[in-house]
């Protein structure tokens, strides 16, 4: 399926994960990386295998001292990410009378380069106040999100809700989880690891009612592979088998046209 | 990446189909019950590492001590075999471990597990400073060897004993697996590893052609892959 170029360039994964491929062929296979998922599903099978290079060695154990290093220092950047307590009263204060004519020299200084620190400033203002805006706004998106989440997860609550696992045989990455309330005939689809379909396909949910696919919802994925489909409708009138996910023309189809990918048996009523 | 199976052309009745579908079924539930999982005996169960770098992510560092616990051997051990003296692979876990502190927000565990991770950051942090020692030396004139110390104490430090069964058991799997390699295909890949050489340098070290180095990586890191997928730290990464 894949092109020679496709093939050469796949064929630097391992030296990538490495670390050991030139500054140009680093470039170009980042570029080629971050449209293929699966050639980073690769890169990372390689990285594991490096990382393991590591307990090849005669094994060393760290000394006793070294755990409280570690944490020490953990702690210390921890402090230092913190905000500075407010300042304590200086005793210098104390001592003004005697400063009073070098801070009255002082403040004239500061006088003139004032003007220009109140423009800046009004400048920092307003930069400031559309950021707060553009917050606000991310906030109130969020907090929708958090709303569906919330009615997501009301449902995957529901008595009744029964758990139908969809994997695909012989790879244990690409999963659906399908949350079925048998009260309710509705279900919450959520897939993981599938991989995105290529523009003018799409995925789509079949029902196995009495021996026949019924079509159901169609869904595309994340880059990351995540998909969650709230209020999927479960078919009524037969008895339900099992659930299968093939891939489809985009607007999804009334039969099936493409092998399964995923399947998984429906629990017993 | 396994082709999906073909299910038999689809009759109008998608009978076929459908008892494709009812039949694999079955299969994919034995699949996944056998699939490997080889730390499901250890205590320190896969998720759980990855609860602590978010753990971490949100400032709690006692997180970082249970990673310490459960991975400074690995790490020291890498780091003593690239930076070579005690002194300096200290610092080096020390740096790894502050690093990972400060990441842990922006861990990716699509890109494979923690333990890798936190390899490799040990990894670059040793190979960071034994180049800065290098240039050190060009300049002073000193010789590493004048910089050897004794190894530290064996068993001066003890890890969960379950974690310690499944990393002598891990080490075997990667030490059989190395073995099976040509020597021309570990010499580049530990070199590329432990040295942190480009396919270049080793070709030029080796005094090799580009090429035939390029395929010793390739073949050789294809074949450890297959040979030590099921001892990942973590599966399906």
């Amino acid at each position: 399926m894949s092109t020679p170029d496709d093939a050469s360039i796949r064929d630097l994964a391992a030296a990538y994960a490495l670390g050991a491929l030139s500054p140009e062929e680093t470039r170009a296979f980042e570029a080629y990386l971050a449209g293929s998922p699966e050639a980073r599903r690769e890169v990372a099978e390689f990285r594991e295998t490096a990382a393991l290079l590591a307990v090849a060695g005669p094994e060393m154990r760290p000394g006793p001292a070294l755990r409280q290093r570690v944490l020490d220092r953990v702690r210390a950047t921890k402090a230092a990410a913190l905000p500075l307590p407010p300042a304590q009263p200086s005793p210098v204060k104390a001592r003004i009378p005697l400063l009073a004519w070098a801070a009255l020299a002082a403040a004239i200084a500061i006088a003139v380069g004032l003007g220009s620190k109140v423009r800046v400033l009004t400048t920092t203002l307003a930069t400031r106040d559309s950021t707060i805006a553009a917050q606000r706004q991310a906030l109130s998106e969020q907090a929708n999100q958090l709303a569906s989440r919330e009615n997501v997860l009301a449902s995957l609550l529901e008595p009744g809700v029964q758990l139908v696992q969809l994997t695909k045989q012989g790879d244990p990455d690409p999963r659906i989880q399908l949350y079925w309330d048998r009260i309710h005939n509705t279900a919450v689809l959520h897939a993981s690891k599938l991989q995105p379909t290529p523009s003018g396909r799409t995925y789509q949910l079949w029902f196995i009612r009495d021996g026949k696919p019924v079509p159901s919802v169609t869904f595309d994925v994340a880059p990351a592979g995540e998909a969650l489909v709230p209020g999927v409708t479960v078919p009524t009138g037969g008895k339900i088998s099992a659930a299968a996910v093939t891939e489809e023309p985009s607007g999804g189809s009334q039969q099936p046209t493409s092998p399964i990918i995923l399947v998984g048996t429906a629990p017993k009523s | 990446m396994s082709p999906v199976p073909s299910c038999g052309a689809l009759d109008p009745g998608y009978r076929l189909w459908v008892a494709d579908c009812l039949n694999r079924t079955a299969l994919p539930r034995s699949t996944l019950c056998s699939w490997p999982m080889p730390n499901s005996g250890s205590a320190t169960s896969l998720p759980a590492d990855r609860d602590l770098v978010a753990r971490a992510a949100i400032g709690d560092e006692t997180a970082i001590a249970q990673l310490y616990d459960r991975y400074a051997t690995v790490l020291y051990t890498v780091a003593y075999r690239i930076v070579g003296e005690q002194a300096d692979a200290d610092e080096v876990v020390v740096e790894a471990f502050a690093q990972a502190w400060r990441e842990a927000g922006r861990f990716e565990p699509g890109r494979g597990s923690v333990a890798g991770w936190l390899t490799m950051i040990t990894r670059s942090r040793a190979l960071d400073l034994v180049r800065a020692r290098s240039r050190r030396e060009r300049i002073t004139g000193t010789a590493a060897a004048d910089q050897q110390d004794e190894p530290p104490a064996m068993g001066s430090w003890q890890g969960d004993p379950a974690d310690r069964l499944d990393r002598t058991e891990r080490r075997q799997q990667v030490l059989a697996a190395l073995g099976e390699l040509s020597p021309p295909q570990r010499t580049a890949i530990e070199l590329a590893f432990f040295e942190g050489l480009s396919q270049s340098e080793i070709a030029e070290r080796l005094n090799e052609p580009l090429g035939t180095v390029k395929t010793r990586v390739r073949l050789g890191m294809q074949k450890l892959r297959d040979r030590l997928r099921p001892v990942f730290y973590e599966q399906g990464s």
